[in-house]
């Protein structure tokens, strides 16, 4: 048995209102014989759903605004591709620009098949008995009109009713002549309500059969530098037919006749006079126009529908030796691009940065890696750089405009958008993983979703819920309550930043469709999993994996250097990491100043925070010492003669590297049990208390300076279960995924146009943040934008030089100033 | 049967949240008062946690940012219910229907011709309506005013009442709503609340039925509406005999012309209408009754709860 087509339909126009055409297609490729499969695709889905159905004829309609590039790699997914023009001769000249990516070219119009040449192929468009048919009227029923004309109001339209409206006094008219701004103004003298209207298809049909007479008047126009006249009549002629009308055709349209025959089954006119008489005669003899319209009913119903053109087209793809081909999808593609906010080449860098490297060094042998980060020297949204796996650009994202607003209160930007389009498809890119959207923009999985491109998305903090993507208030705290209730989130944006009460609604919203476009979500922790689905219920579950992330275990660590102490030697506590609110220092301090015990040594290794640095001095001694920033080279010297650390992160951190590189020395964690760091120490592998409790935390030090045998005992717990993820192990996974989701579709060299728009999802405002909220909580002094009045302004340096310390400050002005300036 | 009703928007942006009301009164009055129950979207969570339901309709528009429907989707796949969406703004917000047709198990538009656009396999069609309860009053014959309308005033209503003044100038005419420029006597920017309008359509010889051409969201298909609007079915359940301006024939399907509802194309055909009805005011009576009766027989909001449960049974529930 031969194989029939497995079609994939694309409307080629971003905004088309013909769509409907492409429906009546759609429902003709459903009853065809030659079709076992067909789907209509947008262009936020067209080449994933070819891909997922395997489909092996790519068939385009209309060709008006076909992006090239995102058809040329339709065409690569199902081999076969087959367009239909249906604006030619208007759309010509463009049309003609596109013949290379299709095997046969359909147009509607006869006198353009040559510009095609032999790929060319002329096939007018038709009527669809589901869509247009109504039952001729016959002598006795009612109808609405004597006379019934819808079109736009070309000016040789116009000319032609001006010069017979006076004999159309008496006729029950039904006009409808939408205009443009291109057109020259109705000089009809009828009111502007009587045919300044519109009705859809279905309606344009129900009105021709409810009218008498329906007229049809040529088109003598265009805007494209195509030709004027068209050489075949569009689809209305088949379409008023299919409804039942009769139908008075104006001869000047040309090849009417290929189709119905004059007098038969329709009545043609020369002249206005001749428009008139012909009118007034029809009216008048109902049998003969009933007759008529039967004639050219049958006529339709019998050859031209679309599944009589349907006919055509596959036999014309047989004789050009085009068959249906298995089609099955190639997956071999090395390119990954990783969006990102920074690389480990950009200081001041992090934990992500980290990762990444780890990632880079393990990979970079089986994989093409590029990273897209934003050009930190240039306004935001200006210019994004294109890095490889040695982090030397290759290639630079320029844009017209920076960012409207910061890019954390941004959804979409279209020409980012379109620019990224164009960067995926140049360089390959077989596979995208979003590791942070700082500074860049959330709508970009869309666009790399539509191009067939497969996603991941690693959350390393929750920005994916918010900006403040440490979840801590302005009073210093995490409150989990933000997290259920939307008022209360609200609450927390509108005193950190001013943000309007609902904004956040919105950029929920969006993230969530914006989630739903990731192939895998790579959470580090359970922890993290579940406030993703907790904030996200709509996320699908089986997408969530979770994998923890690798630490630089480079340093030379044996069991040796961290020898459990004597019984009367000190106790060692390590604390690692940056001296900040956010990492605990208000308890840390809190916790020396309750130590009693002369038997414990604090060893705190971190930049210190501005505000700490005078507080620190009161507590400094031989037993609590300040060693400042360190360098991630002397961990072996940092971690060595340790016994115990302290993590008292005031945020439910995702992961904490940090704590799997204190249990690859041996050393036994306490830690608050919140987020990542509750839910990876165990009893048996170290301590946990509630967030804030830090007498217990004062009371497990003195019990372990005094007794040391737990340390032996835990230690021993970790070295057995040894609860981190090495990079070795996380490579190996990360590998699979990549080779598992990267796929092979083909570069391009043409100019792909897509943005979120064209990917079908519109917003009302691309900022969804709604900014001046003036304080209407709890009467504290918020100041979200420096002050400019002198007593305020030194009312906020007070409070925030108080609160935060001169250098803190100091930064937070010069942020802002440059927010302002749009830095 | 447990129905869950709620908007599709954040009652507190929503202009329309009243009309959830008569959805909620037609499926109480078709399967029973305790059966169901109607919540603003942002409460429904609250009541899902302790309450199963058979049916989530969720009613209304999906145009704002902030419309997110992960909760309601993820209660009803726990729960085994459907989520049914009935929006009822097609086709001037087409383009962001695109929110729930990924989500929805059904989806019921209040276009017939933007129904056929969706992107989902169970999308019907399935008109506005009109509530006994909010919209009945008896027909009357001593109106105060001649004509009346009531809407916002889109360019193209302002374009058909400017050539149609002459006519109106002479009558006790009354056109409210937002935006009406006030160069013309007999309109008033002003807005009337639903729980009056009944009462204005009531006490008005003649209501004034002008659809719209704005669009707040209809780039991709730029869709023509067909589906008269629901207030064409509020009018008629108030008494008042409708003057309807015809830009899409499918209003037949609804009220019979001539006999329940009078159909004008140009301001002369207007003329035509009221130099034959004006001093007719038992005629007007009759077609007033008559569409009341149809509007009582066929097109209250218990009959779209009936079709809407049909639809569904007979597609697989």
């Amino acid at each position: 048995m031969m194989n029939k087509w497995r079609v994939i339909l694309l409307d080629t126009k971003k905004e088309n209102p013909n769509h409907y055409l492409v429906l009546c297609l759609l429902d003709a490729l459903k009853q065809s014989p030659y079709v076992e499969f067909v789907i209509k695709g947008e262009y936020k889905n067209a080449i994933n759903l070819a891909l997922e159905n395997e489909c092996n004829l790519f068939f385009a309609f209309d060709g008006e605004q076909l992006d090239k590039a995102y058809c040329e790699r339709l065409k690569h997914v199902c081999r076969t591709s087959i367009v239909w023009n249906v604006e030619d001769p208007y759309e010509i000249n463009v049309n003609k620009l596109n013949i290379d990516l299709f095997d046969l070219v359909f147009t509607n119009d006869k006198g353009c098949v040559s510009a095609y040449g032999e790929k060319g192929r002329h096939l007018p468009l038709a009527s669809s008995k589901s869509m247009h048919f109504h039952q001729v009227k016959v002598p006795g029923d009612q109808y609405n009109y004597d006379l019934f004309f819808a079109g736009t109001a070309w000016p040789n339209r116009i000319s032609l009713l001006k010069s017979i409206e006076n004999d159309l006094k008496d006729i029950k008219m039904k006009l409808a002549l939408p205009t443009n701004i291109h057109l020259p103004k109705i000089s009809l003298n009828l009111p502007v309500s009587s045919y300044n209207w519109r009705t859809p298809n279905s309606e344009f049909a129900r009105f021709s059969n409810v009218s008498r007479v329906t007229l049809s008047l040529h088109r003598q126009f265009t805007a494209s530098g195509g030709d004027a006249e068209a050489m075949t009549p569009g689809p209305r002629l088949f379409e008023v037919a299919m409804a039942g009308g009769f139908q008075l055709i104006d001869n000047n349209i040309p090849g009417v006749e290929d189709y119905l025959d004059e007098g038969i089954d329709y009545i043609g006119f020369s002249s206005p006079k001749e428009c008139i008489d012909k009118l007034k005669y029809y009216l008048e003899h109902k049998d003969e126009r009933v007759k008529i319209a039967k004639n050219a009913q049958m006529k339709v119903l019998e050859k031209h529908t679309y599944q009589n053109r349907l006919e055509y087209i596959f036999k014309e793809l047989v004789r050009i030796n085009k068959k249906p081909q298995i089609n099955k999808e190639i997956r071999e593609n090395k390119n990954i691009l990783v969006v990102t906010h920074n690389t480990i080449n950009h200081i001041p860098y992090g934990g992500v940065e980290i990762y990444q490297d780890i990632v880079n060094n393990e990979l970079r042998d089986k994989f093409n890696i590029y990273y897209l980060v934003p050009c930190n020297q240039k306004k935001e949204g200006k210019e994004y750089i294109i890095l490889n796996s040695k982090y030397i650009e290759v290639d630079r994202m320029i844009n017209h405009q920076p960012f409207p607003a910061q890019s954390q209160y941004l959804l979409t930007n279209s020409e980012v958008e379109k620019k990224y389009a164009n960067i995926l498809l140049k360089h390959n890119i077989g596979l995208v993983h979003y590791q942070h959207f700082i500074k860049n923009i959330p709508s970009l999985p869309f666009i790399s979703k539509a191009l067939g491109i497969k996603n991941i998305y690693s959350i390393h903090d929750f920005y994916s819920i918010t900006h403040k993507f440490n979840l801590i208030n302005v009073h210093g705290k995490y409150d989990a309550n933000i997290l259920k209730n939307s008022k209360n989130m609200d609450i927390f944006l509108a005193e950190h930043e001013g943000i309007n009460l609902g904004s956040q609604d919105k950029r929920k919203a969006f993230w969530s469709n914006m989630l739903d476009q990731m192939d895998i979500i790579h959470a580090n922790s359970i922890t993290t999993k579940d406030i993703i689905l907790n904030y996200y219920p709509n996320v699908e579950e089986r997408k969530i994996i979770v994998e923890g992330i690798p630490f630089d275990g480079s340093f030379n660590f044996t069991n040796e250097i961290n020898k459990i102490p004597n019984k009367n030697a000190l106790l060692e506590v390590l604390i690692l990491g940056n001296f900040t609110h956010i990492k605990g220092a208000n308890d840390i301090i809190d916790i020396i100043g309750m130590c009693k015990s002369n038997n414990i040594r604090f060893h705190v290794y971190g930049q210190i925070a501005p505000e700490y640095k005078d507080k620190i001095k009161n507590i400094t001694s031989e037993k609590v010492i300040f060693y400042g920033e360190y360098n991630t080279k002397d961990l072996n010297i940092i971690l060595s003669d340790k016994h115990v650390s302290l993590h008292l992160s005031q945020w439910p951190e995702t992961y904490c590297i940090t704590l799997s590189e204190v249990w690859k020395a041996g050393i036994i964690p306490i830690v608050y049990d919140i987020g990542a760091l509750g839910e990876r120490v165990t009893r048996s592998t170290g301590y946990k208390v509630s967030l804030g409790d830090t007498g217990s935390i004062v009371d497990i030090l003195e019990f372990l300076s005094i007794s040391k045998e737990p340390l032996k005992l835990i230690r021993g717990n970790i070295e057995d279960n040894e609860p981190y993820e090495i990079s070795e192990k996380h490579s190996c996974w990360l590998s699979d995924v990549y080779n598992n989701h990267t796929r092979s579709i083909g570069n391009s060299n043409y100019h792909c146009d897509l943005d979120l728009n064209a990917c079908g999802v519109k917003v009302v405002n691309e900022i969804w943040a709604d900014m001046g909220n003036k304080g209407f909580l709890r009467g504290l002094n918020i100041y979200y934008s420096i002050p400019r009045n002198p007593y305020r302004l030194m009312n906020f340096l007070v409070l925030q030089i108080r609160a935060h310390g001169f250098k803190v400050t100091l930064n937070k002005i010069i942020i802002k100033v440059k927010n302002r300036l749009g830095y | 049967m447990n129905v869950l009703i709620t908007g599709a928007s954040l009652d507190n942006i929503n202009n329309n949240s009243d009309m959830r009301n008569y959805v909620c009164d037609g499926f109480k009055s078709l399967i029973g008062d305790l059966n169901v129950r109607n919540y603003p979207l942002q409460f429904c969570k609250y009541v899902l946690e302790r309450q199963n339901f058979d049916l989530i309709l969720v009613f209304g528009s999906c145009m704002p940012d902030s419309c997110y429907y992960g909760e309601l989707k993820k209660s009803a796949l726990s729960q085994g219910a459907k989520l049914v969406f009935w929006l009822h703004d097609d086709p001037y917000e087409q383009d962001y229907n695109y929110k729930v047709a990924s989500i929805a198990d059904f989806i019921f538009s209040n276009d017939k011709w933007a129904a056929q656009f969706y992107e989902h396999e169970d999308c019907y069609h399935l008109p506005m309506a009109a509530s006994q309860t909010a919209h009945y009053r008896p027909v009357r014959t001593d109106w105060e005013n001649d004509v009346f309308f009531c809407g916002v005033a889109f360019e193209n209503r302002i374009q058909l009442i400017r050539d149609v003044s002459s006519l109106l100038t002479p009558l006790k005419c009354s056109i409210k709503g937002y935006g009406w420029p006030e160069d013309l006597s007999f309109c008033k920017n002003e807005r009337i609340i639903n729980d009056a309008l009944p009462d204005y359509l009531n006490n008005s010889k003649f209501t004034l039925n002008i659809g719209r051409h704005l669009s707040l969201g209809n780039d991709r298909f730029k869709l023509d509406p067909s589906t008269p609007g629901p207030r064409t079915f509020e009018t008629a359940m108030a008494g008042s005999l409708q003057l309807y301006f015809v830009e899409s024939l499918e209003i037949q399907e609804y009220y019979e012309p001539e006999k329940e509802i009078l159909l004008f194309d140009t301001p002369k055909d207007l003329k035509i209408i009221f130099e034959k009805y004006f001093d007719e005011p038992e005629s007007i009576f009759d077609l007033a009754r008559n569409a009341q009766n149809r509007t009582l027989n066929f097109h209250t909001y218990k009959h779209r709860a009936k079709t809407m449960l049909d639809t569904i049974y007979s597609n697989g529930w």
